[in-house]
């Protein structure tokens, strides 16, 4: 929330619709308008967990699912993820391994998003600009289980 | 690791110390390029040779390796070339060419020339474990640390792509120019990167080829060594060519001519 | 794609004189391969990474049939389609005929080559349906109506000015009036009118870098998150691949991703890899209804068990091309065809004959960088003399060549002949050499003699008329 208000953002996000996020004592912030669902293209603040973190390189998994719309990755300008610190693993065969025992060996979610960083592309003269399409910011708030 | 090298790598290992003590037969295959225009470099490899206590030998009937009909697609030719230059080296201890591109050509190229053909094949892969550049064979074969030689000045060295790709050649060279008195190396940017000769590459297509070297001579100018040096005659004429045409100070030298004291010779390109 | 590898000799004079093209080849030559170098010594096991992935793929180009037709069986279990399309014309009318029972108006493209290959664009123009492209470098190539020069970095032939020119010029009309200096604002401006399109989109078509059998999922990575827009928003999601982009398992993505982005950009990882399986599931609150994955061979069943099957591991990292120093000199265009450098130069006279693309593998001196750095270790000098023997046997090499070729392979298999030319050739050139050391023309090294003075040798014989003199045996 404070976050916002200094980065001159509105008090205003889309949630994920999953209940683990529902947990945290989001009424607190009374300034905080939250809405819960898919990403439209008018967000500009999105908030989501993630299926896993990778140690690695510093990645985050984001599985599809009626809990963690894909769009809330791609579309708002700032992406705060919440990411348990029992979902960081060490590499992406870790992931695979949870993501088989979540789901079952034949049914993977319909998208797995793994995010390094911001959107970035070194299109024009192969010096890095970051934004080029997905969030230009992304925040990761680690929370201890 | 290629498995001659590590095959060389292991000998020099087992055999080094003794090695300088007893001498062996080596065959000096001298290359066309080195035959031609630089004789010197072939009377430098043989003096480094037998300084380190070698006895070389020159067979009469070696021509060239078969490089420019192996490169242009001449399966044929190449083969009967290849053919005659077994023949010619076999009952050697070891072949030693300075040059990266010819001796690649031996050890890493002629056994696949002849895998319809057990027998040839397998003259082949024995010579090509016996086949070697000058400066890894002075070095990870025989032993040499240092060598007895002056030469004032600062050099630059081109690592030509047969040796260093191929070979793994690249500190062995530098080792050696380490104990040259009064010589100091200056690297340049890209070391590791191809002059633009290639054989026949740079007649045909010259205009890339061009490209390819004028950059590799800002590179060489930028390092502010006086001279030049690598272990592969083409590259030296590519880049000595294209030096003076740009009117550069810079001479020019293959590094076996300064290991054994002969870098008061005129350089490549220079009048006699 | 049309096709002038035809004319490489003239491509190479244009882009030789191109100075924009130069200046921004001088950058790519140091900025791709310092990264490489600093990402692969930043992971040590990155030599054995690079045998596994060899091994990996090698694995399962020798069983292609099975993962292939395990991939198709998963994706059909989780409501998907699979197209086999043995050639570019199938998959162009397939793909045509997927837009137009969406009555597709638009379809964001994510860059992909094998698009680029079957000249996908075109069709959709021809039916009424425009292609967005939608990776940064591919929307301003197609902006200016020109191939990619670079299999991951489409626009690298091109300066900031120009994109600022090209920009001006498409954006004006909806309502960017402004020429733009800096990079970010170009990227911003860029990011707006692409996002509409997006959201507009009937179709997305993404590329894939590999087709997981395990799991029927297409994988694909960018770093701008283009392609997870590609296939999200839009109604329908389709995937064209080519046939060896097949791998067994998750695993093995895991092993190549980590020599993909190393080996490309010199990154640890891209920002973006992105697994898709299936259409969206029917609790899903977004993702497309329709998925689709299109099978093109082209060619390339025909290369298996051959000795140029290596080149089917390629997972198109592009670092051959980054490193190699012909394409240094002369940028991608001139290669004629979709893919430009040693890859090119292997794979272009596969996919379109070597009487088109006979030039490609002949322009380079085997200097080996490419295999140097290859992430699967594909021999592609070895490929590229391949080639050059099959132009041999089938009489493609110039006469001229030839004709040199015949003469000197004769006189070198005769050791006496050749030694007594060699020293007559030796005393002529250092006769007429004397006065400088060196010659600035001589009749038939036009070649040679055209950009740099050929070294005459010292007076005194051959190294073999010295060494009789002076070592008689």
């Amino acid at each position: 929330m404070s976050y916002l208000a200094r980065s001159n953002l509105a008090a205003r996000a889309v949630m994920a619709p999953s209940p683990q996020l529902a947990d945290y004592d989001w009424a607190g912030q009374k300034m905080l308008s939250l809405r819960r669902g898919r990403g439209e293209a008018a967000d500009q603040v999105s908030i989501t967990g993630a299926f896993a973190g990778i140690a690695e390189t510093g990645t985050l998994v984001m599985a599809s699912g009626p809990e963690h719309p894909v769009t809330l990755n791609l579309l708002p300008d700032t992406h705060i993820v919440v990411l348990r610190e029992d979902d960081i693993v060490g590499g992406y065969e870790d992931v695979w391994v949870r993501l088989r025992q979540r789901y079952g060996k034949d049914r993977m979610p319909r998208t797995i998003n793994t995010l390094t960083g911001p959107s970035r592309t070194g299109d024009i003269e192969q010096t890095i600009e970051l934004g080029a399409h997905g969030p230009r910011r992304m925040h990761i708030v680690v929370v201890r289980a | 690791m290629h498995p001659i090298l590590a095959a060389a790598i292991l000998v020099a290992v087992s055999q080094s110390p003794s090695s300088t003590a007893r001498p062996r037969r080596i065959a000096l295959f001298v290359t066309c390029l080195v035959d031609l225009f630089r004789p010197s470099v072939g009377f430098a490899a043989v003096k480094l040779l037998e300084d380190a206590g070698c006895t070389v030998e020159v067979p009469p009937l070696q021509v060239c390796c078969g490089q420019p009909a192996y490169n242009s697609g001449d399966r044929q030719t190449t083969r009967a070339i290849a053919a005659q230059v077994i023949a010619a080296f076999e009952s050697y201890d070891a072949v030693v060419a300075p040059s990266g591109s010819c001796g690649g050509m031996l050890s890493h190229h002629y056994p696949g020339l002849f895998d319809d053909d057990p027998a040839m094949k397998a003259r082949a892969e024995s010579l090509a474990g016996r086949s070697y550049e000058l400066m890894a064979f002075l070095v990870d074969v025989l032993g040499v640390e240092k060598v007895a030689a002056r030469h004032d000045g600062t050099v630059t060295y081109h690592d030509s792509c047969s040796g260093l790709r191929e070979l793994g050649v690249k500190d062995q060279p530098r080792r050696l120019l380490k104990t040259v008195q009064g010589l100091s190396v200056r690297e340049m940017k890209t070391p590791e990167v191809c002059c633009g000769f290639g054989g026949t590459f740079c007649v045909k297509y010259p205009e890339i080829s061009n490209a390819m070297v004028g950059e590799k001579s800002a590179d060489i100018a930028g390092s502010g060594a006086d001279t030049l040096l690598a272990g592969d005659l083409g590259c030296l004429m590519n880049m000595a060519g294209k030096l003076q045409r740009e009117g550069s100070p810079v001479r020019v030298r293959h590094v076996a001519e300064v290991l054994a004291g002969m870098g008061d010779l005129p350089a490549i390109g220079e009048p006699g | 794609m049309e096709s002038t590898a035809r004319d490489f000799n003239r491509n190479v004079g244009h882009a030789l004189a191109d100075p924009n093209l130069q200046d921004s080849l001088s950058k790519l030559k140091v900025g791709f391969s310092e990264r490489r170098r600093q990402a692969a010594e930043r992971l040590p096991e990155f030599e054995a990474l690079r045998d596994r992935a060899r091994d990996i793929k090698n694995h399962a180009l020798a069983n292609l049939d099975f993962y292939l037709e395990e991939f198709e069986r998963k994706v059909l279990a989780l409501g998907g389609h699979v197209h086999w399309a043995p050639t570019a014309a199938d998959a162009r009318r397939i793909i045509g005929e997927l837009c137009q029972s969406m009555n597709a108006r638009t379809v964001a493209k994510s860059k992909s080559m094998v698009a680029e290959e079957i000249a996908l664009n075109e069709h959709l123009e021809e039916l009424g349906i425009a292609p967005i492209e939608t990776d940064l470098g591919e929307y301003i190539i197609q902006l200016r109506h020109e191939p990619p020069s670079h299999i991951i970095a489409p626009a690298v032939h091109l300066t900031k000015d120009q994109v600022a020119d090209t920009f001006l010029e498409h954006h004006a009309k909806l309502g960017f009036t402004k020429r733009l200096t800096e990079r970010n604002d170009l990227v911003a401006e860029a990011r707006h009118v692409l996002r509409q399109k997006f959201l507009d989109a009937d179709v997305g078509l993404t590329g894939a870098n590999f087709l997981v059998a395990e799991t029927g999922s297409s994988m694909l990575v960018t770093n701008e998150g283009n392609a997870d827009l590609s296939n999200t928003l839009p109604k329908m999601h389709i995937v064209l691949a080519s046939i060896e982009k097949v791998i067994p398992t998750l695993e093995d993505a895991a092993v190549l991703l980590r020599v993909l982005a190393r080996s490309a950009t010199g990154q640890e990882s891209s920002a973006y890899t992105t697994l898709n399986t299936g259409p969206k599931r029917p609790e899903d609150l977004d993702g497309p209804e329709h998925y689709h994955v299109v099978i093109l061979d082209n060619g390339r069943s025909a290369v298996l068990g051959t000795e140029m099957q290596e080149i089917l591991r390629c997972i198109r990292c592009g670092a051959c091309m980054n490193h190699c120093p012909v394409y240094g000199a002369i940028g991608g265009h001139a290669y004629g065809w979709v893919y430009p450098g040693p890859l090119g130069a292997v794979l272009t006279p596969q996919l379109i004959g070597v009487e088109e693309a006979g030039n490609l593998p002949n322009a380079s001196t085997f200097c080996g960088r490419c295999e140097s750095v290859c992430p699967v270790r594909i021999p592609l000098p070895k490929l590229m003399r391949h080639w050059r023997e099959r132009e041999f046997e089938r009489h493609l090499t110039p006469t001229a060549v030839r004709q040199g070729l015949a003469l000197w392979g004769f006189v070198a298999r005769r050791p006496r002949l050749y030694r007594r030319l060699t020293a007559l050739a030796n005393r002529i050139l250092a006769l007429f050499g004397r006065a400088e050391g060196r010659f600035h023309a001589l009749p038939l090294a036009g070649g040679w003699t055209r950009f740099r003075d050929l070294p005459a040798p010292p007076p005194g014989g051959t190294f073999h008329t010295q060494w009789k003199k002076k070592r008689p045996s």
